[in-house]
């Protein structure tokens, strides 16, 4: 990695150098240190050469939520690169970068890695370190790569990867060298197709790209398999009880006093606390604020968070008995391609909430996931989810490769013309 | 030459082989960056940082280099 430029997500804290999770609570913070990822990668030798924007607080699928204003999907200026990181996909789409970091959640990689035509990948929780990184969701927040191929992603997760004694939720286990596992042969690699997540009911462009790749990796020798993951259809609800307990109590900590913005013309603390959040917070963040802080609530923490991580086991359980018969699972990434700004969500938010439809199990469940492009749907790039097994993110980086070497998807470049 | 859209492969095809420098690859990138500044995908830029970091590695590889050479003729054991 050495000499390489690299752009880090705005949400890893870099040591003497603006770390604003695209907040106006937190856009004059200058951290004392360094984000564990960051510093691996730096150590390597790569070099970071700016903070890519990003949904505030990586809350959002669009990268509209950010207090720096809207990123441009490269291949059509008015367009949303997807999010929350959307800025280090559309840096790496646009070639200015080669790779980028990333945070995934609910499918803040492999989202906008769809949405931009390059590859993304989340890994296994607890593979790579969180120490740094300003916490959204803890027991789902993960760190991973967005690059130009599935190799390139390899190369920078095999750097960002392993045990640090300053998250207790990293694991401690051996390294792998990723890059030496892929470009394995496939034959025989058994393919797991979700029957619950009813493709049939897609934009039919949709269905034909998945319906494409499924026919290239049976001709490079998979096998598909239907499988069943009853608890699947709760994913969503499950996903937004959560993650939104975990945001509530993680942003308790932005209160005007030790980080960012303080208000002006303050009466007591309270009156302190109250406008700086009110001034220093945008919308999604004050409504995932208001939910979590419900869901969490005397009286209500049996009836939302509790079930909400029963149902959770559940899920991750149906994994588990999945993964018994099958390498791997195949789904589109998300259910449709970059649209226009402004044009989803606004007046009803589970709008944008159901773009994660795809990816918000793998976060449930721990499981390591990519996305890789697989052509154009209405000349805007489309995505493909591989979900691996807990700790396979080798297989998922040989398979997603093998595809990349009997395809030219991953090639595609935008235009830039309007730009 | 032009690094946009390079991969990690080929810049560090480009980087082994001179034929761009660590400093020149870092510029390059700011000014693309600076270029697509539309886009709107950078929040902070690290330039003054980054490039003092490409020198400092530029300067790494000739010592490296220079090392290797003297001990055994051979470019194999180039630290990047």
């Amino acid at each position: 990695m050495s000499g390489i430029p690299l752009a880090q997500k705005d949400l890893f804290c870099t040591e003497g150098l603006r770390t604003t999770c695209s907040s106006k609570i937190l856009s004059n913070f200058i951290p004392p240190y360094t984000a564990t990822a960051v510093m691996k990668l730096e150590s390597a030798g790569s070099i970071t050469i700016g903070k890519t924007n990003m949904d505030e607080f990586a809350m959002g699928s669009s990268n509209e939520t950010s207090y720096f204003g809207n990123v441009h999907n490269p291949w059509k200026k008015g367009y949303v690169p997807g999010g929350s990181s959307g800025g280090s996909a559309a840096a790496v789409a646009a070639g200015i970068v080669p790779a980028a970091t990333g945070t995934d959640t609910g499918g803040s990689i492999r989202q906008p890695a769809a949405h931009c035509g390059i590859t993304g990948i989340k890994p296994t929780y607890g593979r790579v370190s969180r120490w740094g990184m300003i916490a959204f969701a803890s027991s789902l927040d993960q760190a991973g790569p967005l690059a130009r191929s599935a190799e390139d992603c390899a190369i920078l997760l095999n750097e960002m990867s392993g045990h640090d004694s300053k998250d207790t939720t990293s694991l401690d286990i051996e390294s792998t060298d990723l890059l030496h596992t892929i470009n394995q042969p496939i034959k025989g690699l058994k393919i797991g197709i979700v029957k619950e997540f009813s493709l049939g009911d897609l934009d039919s462009e949709v269905q034909n790209r998945f319906e494409d790749s499924k026919k290239l990796y049976e001709t490079l020798g998979a096998e598909f398999v239907e499988i069943s993951l009853p608890n699947i259809s709760a994913s969503v609800p499950t996903y937004y009880s959560i993650a939104p307990a975990e945001c509530s109590s993680n942003l308790s900590r932005f209160d005007g006093v030790r980080f960012g913005h303080r208000a002006e013309n303050t009466g007591d603390l309270n009156d302190l606390y109250i406008k700086s959040r009110s001034e220093g917070f945008g919308d999604e963040v004050k409504r995932r604020i208001l939910i979590g802080t419900y869901a969490l609530s005397a009286g209500y923490y049996d009836a939302y968070y509790k079930k909400a991580q029963q149902v959770r086991r559940l899920i991750k359980n149906d994994f588990e008995l999945a993964f018994e018969s099958i390498d791997l699972i195949m789904t589109p990434t998300s259910p449709g391609t970059a649209f226009a700004f402004g044009s989803k969500g606004a007046q009803n938010p589970i709008e944008l909430y159901l773009e994660d439809l795809f990816t918000i199990s793998s976060n449930l469940a721990g499981l390591p996931a990519i996305s890789i492009p697989h052509g154009k749907v209405n000349s805007m790039p489309a995505g493909l989810q591989l979900i691996g097994n807990f700790l396979r993110e080798d297989q998922i980086l040989n398979a997603a490769h093998i595809f990349q070497q009997n395809s030219a998807f991953h090639l595609d470049k935008p235009s830039m013309e309007e730009f | 030459m032009s690094i946009q859209f390079k991969t990690i492969r080929e810049l560090r095809e480009m980087l082994d082989k001179k034929v761009i420098s660590s400093e020149e690859l870092t510029s390059e990138t700011h000014k693309l960056a600076e270029d697509l500044k539309d886009l709107n995908c950078f929040v902070t830029m690290n330039k003054d940082v980054s490039i003092e970091k490409s020198k400092l590695i530029d300067q790494a590889d000739k010592s490296c280099f220079c090392l290797v050479r003297n001990s055994s003729g051979s470019k194999r054991f180039i630290l990047h």
